[in-house]
């Protein structure tokens, strides 16, 4: 049978984050085609999707297959199913990939989906944006998750020392759940139209039928609404700050383990960023409309780029700092003040 | 800088470290005939028995506790009036065979043990049993391994106990599993085992406590100018009952005083009753040490103390204070009631005897200073810094404090000592 090489590379595509590194589980690291879908299971997240025109039962290592299909210049690809192998034939390059005519991943673990209800609107994008408050902190692993609150239409998130919330249009048509950052970070990219809960598993479809299962945690995230509860003064931090602090970006840690926090201070109508790095240091300063008593505090820097990208207005108080948007907002804990 | 949220807030009964424990992380599932296996029994007398793992009898059955050792868990049961299928639900903390390289059946690890326990849990928490017997290490691992933050022990420091525990709302009564019984053929074994099945079956009859929220009974005096009210109304004999008791409990920045210079004592709790504590920060008046003397030196009141020469140095050494009528202390008596090692500790007593797993979490990590170095300074002034933090550390001495009273209640009522 011939197949058209992008659109099985698409395939693949949407389903490999469903891919597993290392094959703890058997075949967690194969494409299994079945049912005229090719489906991937790692554990956490379980992907399927429809392939056209491939009408196989087993599994394949993801690897060689992905790699043979974008190493070959031709659109069209000939499979050929024996017993056990598939040979492909693309021009004058032919491969054989062995064929696992079982399929041993453990899809039953998924459960029964349930019924397929629409997301309200909005839902994909406020789960992606809370992943970036959630902790990767594993010896707190409640807040490695972002809440997906029914009650209040909103995601929400924290690690401890920062809390985020974003409101989505419409009812949650399932109870509340707690996705893990990994799992809400590769949903992001989906464009789901519907939701189901199973046990243990919350189950998104989109609009080309691509289902896309991921495990939930089966504990209650603590609450956070009263920590967006306090008064402060309002400032506008300067639109050059995203420039500012790329540049502070040069003197960060080269140690993946340390924190690049930036010092800021504001006094004086200022506003001093500074950074030091063993014997490096960095500062630099921009006008800003603050003459309250100087207060000062060390935030990530990335963290800071990041909000800054979104908006430059913030609530200060002694202890926390605000960011606010339509719908959602956004609060730090100070680390150090004067 | 303390965070938003206390560690119990942010911890997940579901996924304890955050990892995936399932079946097909586990994989037991593929080798077994009778994968999953379902509980199974009558569960007339409310009795939830957990064994280890099916066995190979088990496992083509379909049944637990099919094999040698079921038959003699059944026999010593019938002895009781129990019967095991009829009476009780049985259930494994690993619900799929277990086997070596050489086929032969194995004891599950913690790791099976993990991928299993939701499947455990639920039943606990659908079926909702009066008691449930704990049959091995395995089963201990499983209900309580993961709540238990400290070293968890082998089934001969847990066997015995009647637990109330609160976090399953279950009497939990660890014992030895039957197989080992049967290997060991020892007549003290079996008379031991005989015993704690005996008082398991009894838990039957008892209904769970109804516990009080202890947090609630602790009350934190920071203010100075109450202190002294607080330890002068100690002092001027509200106390019950007669003789009047009180523990006392410290936090400190390590473990031996003799470094005066660095060492404080951070906090002081005094328990005069078994449901309210009251817990000082660091005293620093005059008027207040002197009060504080007074208490702890009136002989009219009996001192308690879970290893009482802990306070006792610390209060002479830091503040000179020579501690008069030291009554009791629950270190002690919990050696002359059971003389296994690893069970004298007021966090194990606390649970055993009231069900409260893990309340000293959050401030564990700060009281350790250098292993090697006795007189080397902890970390707590670090956690004291602010307000929470403290607010934490007083709570924990109070809570220490009120268990150690308690305890010493229940001590002197098994000892049989009144006076």
């Amino acid at each position: 049978m011939k197949l058209n090489k992008q659109e099985l590379i698409k395939a693949l595509e949407i389903v490999k984050p469903g891919l597993a590194n290392k094959e703890m589980i058997e075949q967690s690291t194969s494409f299994a085609f079945m049912d005229g879908r090719v489906v991937t299971y790692n554990d956490e997240i379980s992907i399927s999707h429809p392939v056209k025109h491939l009408d196989i039962t087993g599994a394949v290592k993801a690897d060689k297959l992905y790699g043979f299909l974008n190493k070959v210049k031709k659109d069209e690809i000939d499979f050929e199913i024996t017993e056990s192998e598939i040979k492909l034939t693309a021009g004058k390059s032919r491969a054989g990939l062995v064929l696992q005519n079982e399929i041993k991943l453990p899809l039953e673990e998924l459960g029964g989906i349930g019924k397929w209800k629409p997301v309200p609107d909005g839902l994909a994008e406020a789960i992606e944006f809370a992943v970036f408050s959630c902790s990767n902190d594993m010896s707190k692993p409640i807040l490695t998750c972002v809440h997906v609150r029914k009650e209040l239409d909103r995601t929400e998130s924290s690690n401890g020392y920062r809390a985020t919330h974003r409101k989505f249009e419409g009812a949650l048509p399932v109870p509340s759940f707690l996705i893990p950052s990994s799992s809400a970070r590769a949903l992001g990219s989906y464009p789901i139209t519907h939701i189901a809960r199973g046990a243990g598993w919350v189950h998104f479809k989109t609009k080309n039928d691509t289902v896309f299962s991921c495990r939930v945690f089966a504990d209650n995230f603590p609450e956070i609404s009263h920590l967006f509860e306090f008064d402060g003064d309002e400032i506008t931090l300067p639109k050059t700050i995203g420039d500012i602090l790329d540049r502070a970006g040069v003197f960060k840690s080269q140690d993946r383990f340390v924190d690049d926090m930036v010092e800021v201070k504001l006094a004086n109508k200022k506003i001093t960023i500074r950074v030091e790095r063993d014997s490096d240091w960095f500062e630099e300063e921009a006008n800003i409309r603050y003459s309250d008593i100087p207060i000062s505090f060390q935030i990530q820097t990335n963290f800071l780029k990041e909000i800054c990208a979104r908006t430059q207005k913030c609530i200060i108080s002694e202890k926390m700092l605000k960011f606010k948007g339509d719908n959602w907002e956004h609060i730090l804990a100070l680390t150090a003040s004067e | 800088m303390e965070g938003f949220f206390t560690k119990q807030q942010v911890q997940s009964a579901d996924r304890p470290d955050g990892r995936t424990y399932s079946c097909a992380s586990c994989g037991l599932y593929k080798d077994a005939q009778n994968p999953r296996m379902q509980a199974f029994g009558n569960f007339k007398k409310g009795i939830l028995n957990i064994g280890e793992a099916p066995s190979e009898v088990d496992d083509k059955r379909g049944k637990q506790w099919q094999g040698r050792s079921g038959r003699v868990l059944q026999q010593t049961y019938k002895k009781f009036g129990v019967d095991l299928f009829e009476d009780c639900l049985n259930i494994n903390a690993v619900n799929c065979r277990s086997t070596n390289d050489k086929g032969g059946d194995t004891a599950p690890g913690d790791y099976e043990v993990a991928c299993c326990r939701k499947r455990v849990m639920n039943v606990i928490e659908k079926r909702q049993p009066k008691v449930i017997i704990l049959h091995g290490g395995s089963a201990v691992q499983s209900v309580i391994g993961h709540r238990w933050k400290k070293k968890l022990g082998g089934i001969s420091k847990w066997r015995g106990w009647t637990i109330p525990d609160r976090g399953i709302g279950v009497w939990a009564c660890p014992t030895f599993h039957p197989s080992y019984i049967e290997r060991v053929d020892a007549e003290e074994v079996n008379t031991i085992w005989h015993q704690d099945l005996n008082r398991a079956f009894s838990m039957t009859g008892v209904p769970f406590p109804d516990f009080p929220e202890e947090g609630k009974q602790v009350t934190i005096v920071q203010e100075q100018n109450e202190v002294l009210g607080v330890l002068k109304k100690l002092n001027q004999g509200t106390i019950s009952p007669d003789p009047p008791f009180m523990a006392f409990d410290i936090e400190t920045t390590g473990l031996k005083p003799h470094d005066t210079k660095n060492h404080r004592i951070v906090c002081t709790a005094f328990c005069d009753s078994p449901n309210h504590v009251y817990v000082v920060p660091e005293l620093r008046r005059k008027s207040h040490k002197k009060a504080l003397k007074e208490l702890l030196e009136n002989p009219e009141i009996g001192k308690i103390a879970a290893n009482m020469k802990f306070e006792d140095t610390w209060e002479n050494v830091i503040n000179g204070i020579t501690v008069n009528n030291w009554v009791w202390d629950t270190m002690q008596a919990g050696h002359v009631l059971d003389n296994r090692p690893g069970i004298t500790g007021l966090k194990f007593q606390a649970y055993v005897n009231f069900g409260v797993v893990d309340y000293d979490s959050e401030i564990e990590k700060y009281l350790h200073g250098d292993p090697k170095n006795a007189n080397s300074v902890n970390k707590i002034m670090e956690l004291v810094s602010t307000e929470e933090g403290l607010r934490k550390v007083m709570t924990y001495c109070g809570l220490d404090a009120l268990f150690e009273y308690k305890l010493a209640i229940k001590q002197m009522e098994q000892m049989n000592v009144t006076n």
